[in-house]
């Protein structure tokens, strides 16, 4: 049982990680709320209490990480644990996903996670407190999701491989403190995230895990919970799937609706449209 | 918390089967324990009561796996869960391994999984009873390890990998029914296994690890338990290495 543990939870406000924060204050912890909104925080988790405080503020802000953790040294005196569930979902395929949307993602998703836990395990080395840090991965870097109908796109998909990735370097890193760094994997979640996958896509993550549901936010929360907790204490540098047997590492995701061929005459209609814009952007150049 | 299950335990004299068949039976829950050294499992677990049932035999046959399958439905009237920790070490190299070794050291591993798993499910199936099924591999199936140090050879690391996808086939298999199948895969742990390393290799695997030791029994009991839990409600055909970041897969 993890209890009177002070942690800072990220993407409090709704689905995965208000439950992470709901489970904690639950089980006697003390939380350090983020979101970028401060009424959906007290929408989501109440008004702030002794165990409770709220920080509104944007994982991709680079300031947002030493302010959580200095928050957290402030109201609670320590921090024991982290749990970064703040992401940003972009379904946007290749196509439409711009350097500017890729870096974005990354931003939120891989660099926000990595400021955070950083802020937050220097106090704890500081003060030499062995604990241990969560991230979220995602079950879609497994299948390699190609967005579109809901699911992740490239620039997801590639940060969520990112923070498995990441996990195993801060591992490595911190394990002589006696801090722990894992992942937790959702596969396909009911959240906000998910609640504009398209019915087909829905069905599809349903009948695809063995399971034969998608999951609930509780159910990815608890295994960060437990991952938090000395119930895991040799488990380190892992990602643990909890994706009702979505995808066993070798699942392909096909590209579209549709036969393949049609994907592929849609292609071929769209290369053909964007080389014709380009052509009389240079002629337009020429002429000019 | 883990409390009033019906769990079979295998592997239960020693090691991590003996850890957690102590914490179950400390939590309140009901347990079949097998191992092949009944002279050991009476030993250590005492005789038998209304909670804990001993059931001795080698895992690799048929008659072991579906008599304590049969012990403990004559007993609790279900299966929540099974553990499975029964498991035979090999630390002779490729030059030593013959077909025999070969073929007893997947036997024992891989095919008692399997044995166990089916009988328990079985069961599971006709009670309606949504159980958990866990399995053990072994770090040594990501490092490759060669055997001849005292850590696993040629068969023993692949009786493990065979784990890593058993339960993908069978998390498959028995999903519909609410039956999950995952397993751990444990680092080095002290146990009578590692006992057999040389010092060389047990102080190289210690500073292998991120977390710069070696596990005890209990840390990889206590992964199992999360695993049997309902706490992993939405986990199926995944493995939890439980290595201390020995090395990452």
């Amino acid at each position: 049982m993890y209890s009177d543990k002070s942690v800072i939870v990220t993407g409090a406000s709704s689905g995965i990680g208000r439950e992470c924060a709901r489970l904690l204050l639950a089980q006697g912890n003390r939380v350090l709320a983020v979101s970028r909104s401060r009424d959906r925080l007290v929408e989501a988790l109440g008004a702030e209490t002794g165990d409770l405080k709220l920080l509104a503020a944007d994982v991709a802000d680079l300031a947002t990480g030493p302010a959580a953790a200095a928050a957290a040294i402030e109201a609670f005196g320590r921090i024991d644990g982290v749990i970064n569930m703040a992401a940003l979902h972009t379904k946007l395929d290749w196509k439409v996903t711009t350097g500017e949307e890729f870096n974005r993602i990354l931003m939120a998703n891989v660099t926000g996670s990595y400021v955070v836990s950083k802020a937050a395990v220097e106090t704890m080395i500081e003060r030499g407190i062995e604990g241990a840090v969560v991230m979220c991965g995602s079950g879609s870097i497994l299948s390699g999701s190609p967005g579109g109908r809901g699911r992740g796109g490239p620039a997801y998909t590639a940060s969520k491989g990112g923070i498995t990735v990441l996990v195993r370097s801060l591992a490595n890193a911190w394990g002589e403190y006696g801090i722990r760094v894992n992942a937790v994997s959702p596969g396909v979640t009911e959240s906000a995230m998910t609640a504009d996958y398209s019915d087909d896509a829905r069905a599809a993550a349903a009948n695809g895990a063995v399971l034969g549901r998608m999951g609930l936010p509780g159910e990815p929360a608890k295994c960060a919970v437990w991952l938090l907790s000395d119930e895991a204490s040799f488990v380190t540098g892992e990602a643990v799937y909890v994706n009702g047997g979505l995808d066993f590492g070798a699942t392909r995701v096909p590209p579209g609706p549709g036969s393949r061929r049609q994907g592929f005459r849609a292609s071929v209609a769209w290369a053909k449209f964007t080389l014709s814009k380009l052509r009389d952007a240079r002629l337009g150049d020429s002429r000019s | 918390m883990f409390t009033d299950k019906s769990i079979i335990v295998t592997g239960a004299a020693s090691g991590i089967g003996k850890a957690c068949a102590e914490r179950l039976l400390a939590g309140g829950n009901k347990v079949v324990l097998s191992d092949i050294d009944a002279d050991r499992l009476r030993a250590v677990f005492g005789s038998e009561t209304a909670m804990l049932k001993l059931f001795p035999g080698d895992i690799a046959r048929t008659a072991t796996a579906d008599g304590a399958a049969s012990c403990a439905m004559d007993a609790f009237g279900r299966i929540d869960g099974v553990a499975h920790f029964a498991a035979a070490h090999s630390k002779i190299d490729w030059l030593e391994t013959d077909e025999e070794e070969f073929n007893r050291i997947v036997a024992i591993n891989l095919t008692g999984s399997f044995l166990i798993s089916k009988a328990a499910a079985r069961a599971m199936i006709e009670t309606g009873t949504k159980g958990s099924i866990v399995l053990t591999a072994s770090g040594s199936t990501l490092v490759g390890s060669p055997g001849g140090q005292g850590t696993g050879g040629p068969a023993y690391v692949s009786s493990k990998g065979g784990v890593l996808v058993l339960i993908r086939s069978l998390a498959t298999a028995f999903g519909e029914h609410g039956i999950r199948v995952n397993c751990i895969s444990p680092g080095v742990v002290e146990t009578a296994m590692t006992a057999q390393y040389t010092p060389a290799a047990k102080s190289s695997a210690a500073e292998k690890a991120a977390l710069g030791r070696i596990s005890a029994p209990e840390e990889q009991a206590a992964a199992a338990i999360w695993l049997l839990s309902d706490d992993s409600s939405f986990v199926t055909g995944e493995t939890i290495n439980t290595n201390g970041g020995l090395a990452f897969g």
